[in-house]
């Protein structure tokens, strides 16, 4: 299944960002925010829509927070990566990485 | 900014919401501080707008998301999300189908819904308009009537004399505004001619008392209570009535000169709407204290405001020491004169409406009750063929609590439905109450399905939904289903329970509707008693009518005017008699006066004085009004009370002469007429037959007829005895009149058979509406014996065909069918008629020579029942016959 079909970029963004940490839905949109540059602005519905959608999937899942949180008020809901998830976070980005070698290989872009 | 984002969080699903808002507020403040910062002011509002359309967005998903999984569950039939909400769509969407499938069972509940609740409303409505609404006053529970007492006449409520008014207002230390009321009629003319209207006099503290305040203008000032306290300006109040019919709701009418009675006035304030009191009136003008106030007539009315902390007893108890001291100082004329007073919440509802209009609303909850248990009845008898899909969904995984809420909706939903249903039927109901009503309950007209009516019927379907739907639901399986699911394959006649529960409904139904049938009966019975009553003069063929004379008549022209009127008619065809009278039968009004014979001591007191009518009349009465002549003569134009040296003569009816000349001929004695008062004396010429003028129901009056073919001004009422039918009479009479004097208008013409009918309108009004709800509640009831029989005889096919099988009688089957279902009939008749024998003398005081245990009623309505509840039961018990033994066993 995870090779099926393709993952929307939001999605395979925020597998991304969970895939060596736990991390709440601000900390997502941070690292997201920061590894695109500003590119890829994840907005409370669009996160949160996909994280609602992914965790019937199977992809993700609420976790307990880190024994050494410290928030200034509430408690987040924490989101891991399930195997699943990690699966499927690996096929987008052979996937997409398929395409970057395609690239290269016309010489687009340097090695 | 926050705020504005909380608030539109509420468009996504609550559970979504609960889960993530305060986050997603959070990551979209960040989100606005990065635009911000990013772009500026324009990037701020630019970033509001793409997170509200962000939301949107997921909302609409997230509910698309719900909905999936919503119909996943259904498809199992299970719904085993116990924080859902109480009633959902899913039940809902049952309930169209299971109305699409049985409509014309939904159709009858919610018909049987509709009668009950639309008649309670109905008559809810009216017991609010008439009894409950708080009357047009601030305080009203400070406001009273007060009134005089003639206890020694036997009297307990009279008016009040002029000078009484002023005594009370100047002694009583009990009120803290009082006023006085005199009715009289005037005429009031302008630009659409003369025109008589009721008008009153009013001391300054009047509405001061009730509270009133003007819409437009002032109220009268204590210095027009004295003779020269109006000075130039003659000022007169008018009524919102009159205001608006006569003067177009003119906004400049203050301020104006009218002309009213014996000259111009200015209207100086106009009143607002309201009853009683505010239109009882059109015309009000100030009561000017006069020295030699009268002390004799009771003409005046009064109202008081008690100071705050005074009770009704207080204030009697001290207005009695003021009755005493006044007869100390008048003993003349205050001996035997007594103050009694009427609360406000009585003054629209006397005791005997208010009595009548709780009995109906009593009636038309029984009827509510009966439509209710046949409702509930079928119910369950639907409960109990729906036991089988009960326990199928129960065996799938529904819990109880699906199951109950899925039967509540169901009835829910219907209640709801008759009760929109009923509510159009109860805005029917009460304007054919209003169209048939005697005209004599006040605020009837007002009385409208308002708010409350619509409380009333919106928390009566709920109540009931909430009962019937509970009904079966309590009867669902509960634990094993397996019973069930073998059972309601087999469909066999239910349990043994249930059975006996319909049994109990249905002796339930009976029993409340003999006991309706019997109250109605009972008023049937009273309304033919006082029809057939004997009044004393006969009322067909007769036509009565007033003639009207302008103030500006000349007097001396009186009699000879008269006389033309007389013979005119006359000679018309179809006359076989007219006679003038000053008074009409079955109207209130006429005076009364004490009666005495001559030869009885002259210092017998006041208080044994025998209080009697009289009344004037011309030479042809007692034989237009078919009155018989018993001894002596009648007059015959030759006697009168004007002609100067003649002494009076009377005409006294039997009853006076066996009351003051008991077993002697009282022809030839002289009676004393207005004893106490102005003791005339006159002679007795003749005794004629009992009437009972003052209304069918009251006893025969005590009357003393006088002389009036002599310029008697008094005599103003005609009473024409034609061949003809007397309604058809009336353009002949109004032209006869006319041709004597053109200014000589005819008013308010009636057929004495219709004055008759008026008289007892309010009693026919409550018979027809008893009547109408006991017809309707032995329609149900019937519908269902019916019901119970026919489903419990369908439920038993099988039974029936198997014991025809075994060699039955279809006769002794038949039998046995019947007997069945009439056996709750017999119980419930009994305990119907026992009811009503206890209820019964409730109603003693709306009964007219009716015993509350009368035999014939009960007997009657016990045929009633018994033979519709036999034919009730004979159509379904019929198919018996036509069971054929080998396809019922073949259904088996």
């Amino acid at each position: 299944m995870a090779d099926e079909f393709e993952l929307p970029p939001h999605w395979f963004q925020i597998l991304l960002a969970l895939a060596d940490h736990d991390l709440h839905g601000l900390a997502i949109t941070k690292e997201v925010f920061d590894r695109t540059a500003g590119r890829l602005h994840l907005w409370p519905g669009m996160l949160y829509g996909a994280l609602r959608k992914m965790t019937g999937a199977g992809f993700v899942a609420e976790t307990s927070a880190p024994a050494d949180f410290t928030s200034g008020g509430g408690r987040p809901r924490f989101y891991r990566l399930t195997p699943l998830g990690r699966r499927t976070c690996a096929a987008e980005a052979r996937r997409l990485a398929a395409f970057v070698a395609a690239a290269r290989a016309k010489k687009l872009i340097k090695a | 900014m926050r705020a504005l984002y909380r608030l539109l969080l509420l468009v996504c699903p609550r559970a979504v919401r609960d889960a993530h808002g305060a986050e997603m507020e959070a990551l979209f403040a960040e989100c606005l501080e990065r635009e911000r910062a990013r772009r500026g002011r324009l990037g701020r509002a630019g970033a509001v707008a793409r997170g509200a359309a962000d939301l949107l967005m997921f909302s609409l998903d997230a509910r698309r998301d719900l909905r999936d999984q919503a119909r996943l569950r259904r498809t199992a039939g299970i719904n085993p999300d116990r924080r859902s909400p109480l009633v959902t769509s899913q039940h809902l969407r049952s309930t169209a189908r299971f109305v699409r499938r049985q409509p014309l069972f939904a159709a009858g509940i919610v018909g049987m819904l509709a009668l009950g609740i639309g008649a309670t409303t109905a008559i809810f409505s009216v017991v609010y308009g008439v009894l409950l609404k708080p009357l047009p006053f601030p305080d009203s529970d400070r406001l009273v009537e007060v009134r005089g007492s003639r206890l020694d006449r036997g009297w307990g409520e009279v008016r009040l004399t002029e000078a009484g008014v002023w005594d009370l207002a100047d002694m009583n230390h009990t009120f803290e505004s009082f006023g006085g009321w005199q009715d009289v009629v005037a005429i009031l003319t302008d630009a659409s001619g003369p025109d008589l209207v009721p008008s009153a006099f009013v001391t300054s503290g009047f509405f001061r008392a009730l509270g009133v305040t003007p819409i437009q203008g002032r109220l009268f000032s204590p210095a027009e209570d004295t003779p020269a306290g109006g000075g130039v300006v003659r000022p007169v109040i008018v009524s919102h009535g009159l205001w608006v019919r006569r003067y177009g709701a003119d906004p400049l009418l203050v301020g104006k000169t009218i002309t009213f009675g014996s000259g111009p006035r200015t209207v100086i304030g106009i009143l607002p709407a309201g009853t009683p009191w505010l239109d009882r009136a059109d015309v009000f003008l100030p009561m000017v204290r006069r020295a030699d106030a009268n002390r004799q007539g009771l003409e005046y009315s009064a109202v008081g405001r008690l100071k705050p902390g005074v009770t009704i007893p207080d204030a009697l108890a001290q207005l009695t020491v003021v009755a005493k001291e006044l007869e100390r100082r008048y003993p003349a004329t205050n001996t035997g004169l007594g103050v009694a007073l009427e609360p406000a919440r009585s003054w629209i509802a006397s005791d005997a409406l208010r009595q009548t209009l709780w009995m109906l609303l009593s009636a038309v909850g029984l009827l509510l009750v009966i439509a209710c248990v046949n409702v509930t009845n079928l119910m369950l008898a639907r409960g109990a063929a729906g036991a089988r899909e009960s326990a199928v969904r129960t065996a799938l995984g529904a819990s109880r609590r699906d199951l109950i809420l899925q039967w509540v909706t169901e009835s829910l939903v219907l209640s709801v439905l008759g009760s929109s249903l009923g509510l159009v039927l109860a805005e029917g109901l009460l304007r054919l109450m209003q169209a048939v009503s005697p005209g004599d309950i006040p605020r009837l007209g007002e009385a409208s399905i308002d708010a409350w009516a619509f409380i009333v019927a919106a928390s009566l379907a709920l109540l009931i939904g909430i009962a019937i739907g509970l009904a079966p639901a309590l009867r669902a399986p509960q634990g094993d289903v397996i019973p069930a699911l073998k059972q309601g394959q087999r469909g066999e006649v239910g349990d043994r329970r249930a059975s006996r529960l319909r049994d109990v409904f249905v002796g339930a139904e009976v029993a409340l509707s003999v006991t309706l049938l019997i109250g109605a009966g009972l008023l049937v019975r009273s309304f033919v008693q006082v029809l057939s009553v004997d009044r004393g003069f006969a009322s067909d063929h007769r036509l009565m009518a007033t003639v009207s004379i302008p103030v500006s008549f000349p007097p001396d022209r009186w009699t000879q005017m008269m006389t033309d009127v007389l013979d005119r008619v006359r000679a018309m065809p179809g006359v076989i008699s007219v006679a003038a009278m000053s008074g009409r039968p079955l109207s209130s009004g006429t005076s009364g006066l004490g009666l005495a014979a001559a030869a009885d001591h002259p210092e017998a007191s006041n208080a044994a004085v025998p209080w009697g009518t009289s009344l004037f009349v011309t030479k042809d009465y007692f034989e237009t009004m078919g009155v018989p002549l018993i001894k002596g003569r009648v007059f015959d134009g030759s006697d009168g009370t004007e002609m100067i040296g003649q002494p009076w003569r009377a005409v006294i009816s039997q009853r006076v002469a066996d009351v003051l000349w008991p077993g002697q001929n009282p022809i030839g004695r002289t009676i004393v007429l207005w004893k106490g008062q102005n003791d005339t004396p006159a002679e007795v010429i003749g005794v004629v037959g009992n009437m009972r003028a003052g209304g069918l129901e009251s006893g025969p009056t005590l009357a003393v007829y006088l002389p009036g073919d002599h310029g008697n001004r008094a005599v103003l009422n005609l009473v024409v005895h034609t061949s003809v039918d007397p309604d058809s009479f009336v353009p002949a009479l109004r032209a006869a009149v006319g041709q004597v004097d053109r200014h000589l208008p005819v008013t308010n013409p009636i057929s004495m058979d219709r004055a008759v009918i008026v008289s007892v309108g309010s009693r026919r009004f409550t018979m027809f509406l008893l009547t109408a709800f006991a017809a309707l509640a032995l329609v149900l009831a019937v519908a269902g014996v019916y019901g119970a029989l026919a489903y419990s005889v369908s439920r038993r096919t099988g039974e029936i065909g198997l014991r025809l099988a075994l060699g039955a009688e279809h006769g002794r089957l038949l039998r046995f069918v019947i007997s069945q279902g009439l056996r709750p009939v017999l119980i419930g008749l009994v305990a119907g008629l026992t009811s009503a024998f206890l209820l019964s003398g409730l109603m003693q005081t709306l009964l007219f020579q009716v015993r509350p245990g009368d035999p014939l009623t009960y007997a009657g309505v016990a045929v009633v029942i018994g033979c519709t509840s036999a034919l009730a039961c004979y159509l379904p018990a019929r198919t018996v016959l036509r069971v054929d033994p080998a396809t019922a066993l073949r259904a088996e």
